[in-house]
């Protein structure tokens, strides 16, 4: 007995022995789990980290709820729900702790990636060529600048952080003035534009940092600088050097001028206005889903191939059909006469400048399958047609592409939204310029004046140039009206608005709206009929935008933006 | 399913066959005292030998002995007996139940006490009372029948309906969510099969628990299942069919009321549409007349959907066959159980596949004990379970696939959708559609939309090695036992779509059309996991003359493998020392150290101690002289440290990481022909200090028994100290760029306590008895990292988990002076809709103004009362369950109106209706808006509702057949019984149980359920 319990016992022991003996059950490293130092020894992994980088780059399109476009946060549209994040800009209830359009965290997130980067990048292996060490280094700086721009267009003077905190660092950290972290950008943009990075990238590399990328940040950090709500008194009329300059200075707009001007050197030749296209209207609808042999496009948000933008914008007579953004009458009413004169009040869509009908599908308008939007009572797309119907009697045609499509056997294409296009860097010449020089003033002795760079855009889609001889202010009127109508939708008006100190008179206008009706009568087949769709509220603390109230409990050194 | 039971009963008698004669000296038969009742299993020693044998069904027992031997008759429940063997050659023997529970035996960790020497505090579930319920899930069977443990039933789906359980209350701002062990091994009790079970304990202190190191701060819940004992094979039968039906359901309002209210609503957004002109929603007159009338059920549908596809009665069936008895070498317990359980949808026609939910689940069990020599026991214990679930599936309308179908949109589809949203079927035969595209056609699902099918398959295997190892030293054991568990899911969809085409108001066919989407077939693991457990203990227990001595020392290993991750292990050792003099002075220490692979090397292993005292007042001299009524008197106090690393699944806080970029985010695009570049995404810093929760507890008893044992009552006192608790440091500010590692360093302290009392009694053959429990716990953040907020009433320190946060309700605006005079509300605020307290008078009513409102969402008392007796056969008892102080938050769909192009239901009736002024005065509900409305729609006092209830948890009836009508069938036991579950809930009267947790109320509702069963032995 006692011998078959000593076997008993051995064999129980010997057991466990084997159990136990798996090699350290606690040592189980998570290998999967990838570290600094794997990084940072490996040129390709740091391929994959400044890839990484890139999406930290502001999204677009319908970016809000994957619905709606800042352009509903202005005067250009709403969007066809009923209840949208952004709808806090237009009736004036945003508050400090919920922002639609917060972008704090991720941008300083993309932050601390660039300078982890800058930290560590020294570790690489010894065969990583240096030039590729330094495009590794200039792309990263170029993400960074871009970031604290997006920042600094919020928020005003941010804090600067140029290094990574760890985690016992202070983390009180003040904001820096606006004009150090203007200057930190512009600095930044300097010396890309002396680096090994190409000056346009090949087709092939579409979408990546490029010295022309960095001109046109350069140009637009500049041009937003010189102008009202920056320079000059802050929205209190203090000298708040967070906020901004304080007191008025010219030299700013000649920097603005100067900066634009460098990147135009090479105009006409290395960028160019996008002009492949039968027609007028074509010349400007297809640059922006035509990214091959487009010379306009300086810096792109790239994607896959996709009918996102169409399915969201649609009018919702088509299947799969979103409705999306319904661009106001407001714009509507902006867009010129071809002929110069007045709009046909029973026949109000001819006639107008071409990029009316190629960014807005308005009734009437010849869209896929070869049909005609109809927007009129009773019509497939019009207001009472379905839930998700157009709110003013428009829908959105910009970035379409007519040869994607929706429903059915779905097609996809390529929508490069341009984060900078020549087309703007031509406006923000031609306001710098008129605001330095005057209208007329060849200031660099090329023939470029502020009257050139606006008349360029319009001799694209055959409208007439700018009469000759005007005034600085009817021009600075001129360019303003040229931006709306050039830059629509393009997530411009939204901070142009701001920085011209105007919003508070054109973001109080009611949205307006078209209810066209069928009539019997042949000749004047609809009639329209113009209301107020919504009233717009808009404070003075909303020219710059609210830090979020949480993060100012935390940082005890940060200073919320004045009225919040 | 019959065949499978023929094969097991054969299975089961060729076993039984195994049970040797012996020869016979002396024989006898065994009755309870006072009774001519046999008993079996009665075992019969011969002292100091270590032979011995076990008396039969009918009581007899023989063995072969000596004279001058003294037999020792033992049984659980009875005051063992010592009898010389003398001349006697026949013996009757009468044995006495045991009164004073001396011999009851209590479920420890890692082992069992003698209930008396128990210091630490643990509270029992008899199983006839876990299977009283006739509940399919076992966690839903405890509320109410056992102290210190809160639960809450979430959901009332077919085997996705585990109540949530959290003992004594909430302890931490993480997992709350105790460890179970079931034979030892971590494993789920839910579906265990009630049959299967032999004791339910709870462990709730530190004295209990702290053996079980850094898992056991949310306490420990030991489950042990049946084995065999030594005896004839005793065959069991059961089986019960029930009906259920859900205790209560949405109301929604019929066509006519819905678009009456659809035009106030519009009318009160005065969204600057022209009536009737160009809002879809709109209902003319003539559109009113028809809801009213229902005379064109196609164009002005009115379905009530309600009554149209949920069922009032669902069937449920439930059986178990098991066999248990043993001889002296072999003692065994085998269990089949199947259920089925059917869904709450009724059943539509479909030709090629069931659409609605249902429960199939087969468990088996086979524990075997073998006696290898007079030292030396080996038990093999095998259970599986098969369980397969069922249920529609809801695929998403643009792409026709499945989208997540374990999210229960059904149910929320049939309360969302209004009654003339669209003709179910249009005059063409052709499925209706309707214009929202995120509210479906629910004909369409139940008939063509497919089904989701999953399935479990749970092995678990034990081996355990007892060797009594008294030649080294008397009363010195060694213990090993190995446990796996695996489990493995397997999932499949079927998702398709007919065409469907709106038919709208005007009798005409729109251009909103769904194309046809042919039948797509998806699979796949759900889920597949396996752990490996192992132990070895020495166990020492001895008595020298009045002092009782008894140690443990214990080496346990685990390791379980996940889908992709690396594997995760503990390692730990235990140990325990007990003593005790004369059962009057008791003492004990457990320690356990524990490692996890979770933490940083150095960070690894943590000690925790506990220590206990008891002392048995009612033992000492001067006791027993005066004080008569009282039996037992004993006083018990705990204070130890346990932990807790539920820190959140595969977490490695303790290195920095980053992330593979995905498609959606992360991997970035260049060129003109877009070519995917995949890109790396920050992670989160590394915190190498990461380590568990520490919880300190004390707990302070006091355990009685009154009147011979008629009344007894245990009530226990708790505080506990919970610090290091793993959090994120929410103090830091974002602009440092990336996310910082959680950090030890939260704390929250819990107090509370439970009381039991029980009465047992009998007057004549009228036996009955009445037990109730009681459970009270409180918690308080003392710190949670948060940023030091703008006012006090922000803070979340100070105040309990699961506390409800929001604005204060003053109830509605009455005039337009009231609102002028009022702070700015949000949105364009009018007469009728909330008027909000302006906290910090800013003059704007804004998150600053929402302060903790109510209690928490986890009740912080819970009670349980059952009353019961027994007369001629009959017996009965009636569960009433409760719980208290704590608030039920609903929004969204669940109340508001409207919502999400939604539905308006019976409590929106009562609105305020700003045309009608004899509404204003006793509205009970806000203006009607269209839509979202942000002033109305936050979290407030005005949607938070009391959650307190009282339930009549359980009633049942049953009859057990006498001995002497017995005795003309082949049956030993015959009991028939009727019971209900859940047959009065006294509430606040919501519109969905109080128990519901989702703030949108879209689970599947608890269900009231009838049993009728009956209950063989043979």
């Amino acid at each position: 007995m006692k011998k078959s319990l000593i076997y008993i016992i051995s064999i129980s022991c010997c057991l466990f022995f084997v159990l136990s003996c798996e090699r350290g059950l606690l040592d189980d490293m998570p290998l999967d789990k990838i570290s600094n130092t794997d990084i940072f020894k490996d040129s390709s992994r740091v391929d994959n980290y400044v890839m990484g980088l890139y999406t930290y780059l502001p999204g677009v399109y319908n970016r809000f709820n994957g619905e709606a476009m800042l352009s509903s946060a202005t005067d250009e549209s709403t969007q066809c729900l009923s209840s949208f994040e952004l709808k806090a800009f237009n009736d004036a209830s945003l508050q400090p702790t919920s922002h639609p359009d917060q972008i704090w965290a991720s941008a300083y997130e993309g932050i601390w990636m660039c300078n982890n980067l800058f930290e560590n990048i020294g570790a690489l292996y010894a065969s990583t060529s240096q030039l590729k060490k330094e495009i590794f280094v200039n792309e990263t700086r170029f993400i960074r600048a871009f970031l604290y721009f997006e920042l600094v267009k919020r928020y005003a003077g941010v804090p600067l952080l140029k290094n990574t905190c760890s985690f016992d660092d202070d983390p009180n950290v003040p904001r820096d003035s606006f004009a150090d972290c203007v200057e930190f950008i512009v600095n930044e943009c300097d010396s890309i534009i002396q680096s090994a990075l190409p000056e346009i990238q090949p087709e092939s590399q579409m979408g990546r940092a490029s010295r022309v990328a960095a001109k046109a940040l350069k140009s637009r950090v500049l041009l937003y600088a010189a102008s009202p709500l920056y320079n000059g008194p802050s929205i209190e009329g203090l000298n708040d050097p967070i906020l901004g300059y304080g007191v008025y200075d010219m030299t700013r707009w000649e920097a603005a001028a100067q900066a634009s001007s460098e990147l135009l050197a090479s105009y006409p030749t290395v960028i160019a206005l996008y002009t492949s296209g039968a027609t007028p209207q074509l010349k400007y609808s297809k640059l922006f889903y035509t990214p091959a042999s487009n010379k306009e496009l300086l810096f792109v948000k790239t994607r896959q191939k996709d009918n996102n933008v169409e399915k969201i914008n649609a009018p919702v007579g088509y299947t799969n059909a979103r409705g999306g953004v319904s661009p106001s009458q407001n714009l509507v009413d902006a867009y010129e006469m071809i002929n110069g004169g007045d709009v046909n009040p029973d026949n109000p869509y001819s006639g107008r400048d071409p990029r009316f009908s190629a960014s807005i599908q308005y009734n009437g308008a010849l869209w896929w399958s070869n049909r005609r939007i109809e927007t009129f009572l009773g019509g497939l797309d019009a207001q009472d047609a379905s839930v998700n119907a157009t709110k003013t009697g428009y829908y959105l045609r910009k970035f379409s592409d007519p040869a994607a499509v929706i429903y059915g056997t779905e097609v996809t294409a390529l929508h490069y939204f341009p984060y900078f296009r020549v087309g703007e860097i031509l406006l923000n010449y031609a306001e710098a310029m008129n605001e330095a020089y005057g209208p007329e003033v060849d200031h660099y002795g090329n023939g470029r004046t502020a009257k050139w760079a606006v008349d360029e855009l319009r001799k694209r889609v055959d409208m007439p140039i700018l009469s000759v001889g005007l005034t600085y202010n009817l021009m600075k009127e001129k360019i303003i009206h040229e931006r709306q109508i050039e830059l629509a939708f393009e997530e411009h008006r939204h901070w142009d608005l701001r920085r011209w100190k105007l919003a508070e008179t054109e973001l109080n206008k009611p949205l307006r709206k078209v209810i066209i009706t069928k009539t019997n009568d042949i000749s004047i087949p609809y009639s329209y009929e113009y209301s107020v769709l919504e009233n717009r509220t808009f404070l003075p603390k909303m020219y710059l935008y609210p830090i979020h109230s949480g993060e100012i409990l935390k940082n005890r050194s940060l200073r919320q933006n004045p009225l919040w | 399913m019959k065949k499978i039971f023929y094969i097991i009963l054969l299975f089961l008698f060729v076993l039984v066959n195994i049970i040797q004669a012996q020869d016979v000296i002396l024989k006898g038969i065994i009755i309870e005292e006072g009774t001519s009742e046999p008993l079996p299993g009665v075992n019969i020693i011969i002292k100091g030998a270590n032979i011995g044998t076990p008396s039969d069904l009918e009581g007899r027992f023989s063995i072969k002995t000596k004279e001058n031997d003294v037999l020792v008759f033992t049984c659980l429940g009875f005051q063992t007996q010592e009898v010389k063997v003398g001349k006697n050659r026949v013996l009757n023997i009468q044995l006495k139940p045991s009164v004073s529970e001396l011999e009851e035996v209590v479920v420890v960790g890692y082992g069992t006490q003698s209930k008396i020497s128990v210091t630490g505090s643990i509270s029992t579930i008899k199983t006839d009372e876990l299977k009283q319920s006739a509940v399919v899930n076992l966690s839903n069977a405890i509320a109410g029948r056992v102290s210190g443990v809160v639960t809450k039933m979430i959901s009332g789906q077919p085997g996705n309906d585990d109540s949530k359980i959290f003992i004594r209350g909430l302890g931490t701002l993480n997992d709350n969510s105790p460890l179970i062990l079931v034979d030892g091994v971590e494993r789920s009790f839910n579906q265990i099969d009630a049959d299967d079970i032999e004791t339910f304990s709870v462990m709730k202190d530190a004295s209990a628990t702290a053996v079980y190191g850094v898992r056991g701060a949310n306490g420990v819940i030991l489950v042990t299942t049946k084995r065999g004992k030594v005896g004839k094979p005793v065959v069991s039968f059961s089986i019960q069919g029930s009906i259920q039906t859900p205790i209560r359901t949405a109301k929604p309002l019929d066509a006519y009321n819905y678009a009456l209210l659809k035009n106030e609503a519009i009318r009160n957004d005065n969204n600057g549409l022209a009536p009737g002109n160009e809002n879809y929603y709109y209902s003319s007159d003539e559109d009113l007349q028809h809801y009213l009338l229902g005379d064109s059920p196609f164009t002005h549908p009115n379905n009530n959907l309600i009554d149209m596809f949920m069922s009032k009665t669902i069937p449920q069936a439930q059986t178990n066959l098991n066999v248990r008895g043993g001889n002296n070498i072999v003692k065994y317990f085998m269990s089949l159980g199947y259920l089925y359980q059917d869904g709450i949808y009724k059943q539509y026609k479909n030709q090629d596949y069931s659409t609605n939910a249902s429960y199939n689940r087969i468990n088996l069990r086979s524990n075997l004990d073998f006696t290898i020599s007079k030292s030396t026991e080996v038990g093999i214990d095998l259970n599986s379970s098969f369980r397969s679930r069922h249920n529609i599936g809801v695929s998403s309308r643009f792409s026709g696939e499945s989208t997540n179908p374990e999210y229960n949109n059904m149910f929320e589809l049939l309360m969302r959708q209004p009654a003339n949203y669209s003709p179910l079927i249009n005059p063409d035969g052709t499925y209706g559609n309707g214009k929202n595209a995120t509210i479906y056609n629910p004909l369409q699902i139940v008939q063509d939309g497919g089904y989701y099918h999953l399935n479990q398959d749970v092995l678990q295997g034990t081996f355990t090695l007892n060797q009594k190892l008294n030649f080294i030293t008397k009363g010195l054991n060694l213990k090993a036992m190995i446990g796996v568990n695996s489990f493995l899911a397997t999932e499949q969809s079927l998702s398709e779509r007919p065409f469907m085409i709106e038919y709208d108001k005007y009798g005409k066919y729109t251009n909103n059309v769904l194309s046809e989407q042919l039948a797509i077939i998806n699979s796949g693991t759900d889920n597949d996991w396996q752990r490996i457990y192992s132990e070895i203990s020495l166990n020492y227990s001895r008595k020298f003359g009045d002092h009782a001595f008894s140690a443990l020392s214990l080496y346990n290993q685990s390791q379980n493998f996940e889908k992709s991750q690396v594997p995760t292990g503990y390692l730990g050792f235990v140990g325990r020392a007990t003593y005790g003099y004369k059962n009057k002075y008791l003492g004990e220490i457990n320690v356990g150290y524990n490692g996890s692979n979770q933490f940083a090397k150095g960070h690894r292993y943590g000690l925790f101690p506990a220590f206990s005292l008891g002392w048995v007042l009612s033992e000492e001299g001067f006791w027993k002289k005066n004080i008569k009524s009282i039996d037992f008197f004993k006083f018990k106090g705990s204070y130890g440290e346990v932990g807790n690393d539920k820190i959140g699944g595969y977490s490695y806080y303790y290195i920095q990481t980053y992330n593979n970029g995905n498609a959606n985010f992360g991997n970035y695009n260049f060129g003109i022909t877009p070519q995917s570049y995949s890109g790396l995404l920050e992670g989160k810093l590394g915190n190498d200090q990461v380590t568990w929760e520490r919880a300190r507890k004390t707990n302070i008893g006091l355990e009685m028994r009154l009147l011979d044992g008629k009344m007894s009552f245990e009530g226990n006192y708790f505080y506990e100290d919970r610090r290091d608790i793993l959090l994120d440091f929410s103090s830091v500010p974002m602009v440092l760029g990336i996310g910082t590692p959680p950090g030890n360093i939260g704390r929250v302290k819990n107090t509370g306590g439970e009381l039991e009392l029980s009465w047992n009694d009998k007057i004549e053959k009228f036996n009955y008895f009445i037990r109730g429990n009681i459970s009270c716990a409180k918690n308080v953040i003392i710190e949670n990292g948060e940023a030091v907020q703008k006012y006090s009433w922000m803070a979340r320190e100070g105040q309990s988990i699961g506390q409800h946060y929001g604005l204060v309700a003053l109830g509605l605006f009455m005039s337009q002076e009231e609102i002028d005079q009022s702070p700015t509300h949000i949105g364009n605020v009018k007469i009728g809709d909330i008027k909000y307290m302006d906290l910090n008078e800013d003059g704007v009513i804004d998150e600053y103004d929402e302060r903790p409102i109510g209690n928490s969402n986890i009740p912080k008392v819970q009670y349980g009362a059952t009353v019961g007796f027994e007369y001629k056969g009959f017996d009965m008892s009636v569960l009433w369950q409760g719980a208290a102080l704590f608030d039920v938050y609903f929004s969204n769909g669940a109340v508001w109106e409207f919502r999400d192009g939604g539905n308006v239901f019976e409590h929106h009736s009562g609105r305020f209706n700003p045309e009608d002024p004899s509404t204003w005065a006793n509205a009970t509900y806000p203006r009607l808006h269209d839509g979202n409305f942000p002033n109305n729609h936050r979290k407030s006092t005005y949607w938070l509702k009391n959650g307190n209830y009282l339930r009549l948890k359980n009633i049942e009836v049953g009859y057990a057949l006498s001995k002497k009508l017995l005795s003309k069938l082949p049956v030993s036991k015959l009991r028939f019984y009727v019971s209900g579950t859940n047959l009065l809930t006294f509430d606040n009267q919501m519109t969905f149980d109080p128990e519901t947790e989702n703030e949108r109320a879209y689970n599947y509702p608890q269900m009231a359920q009838y049993t009728l069963g009956v209950n063989i032995q043979f």
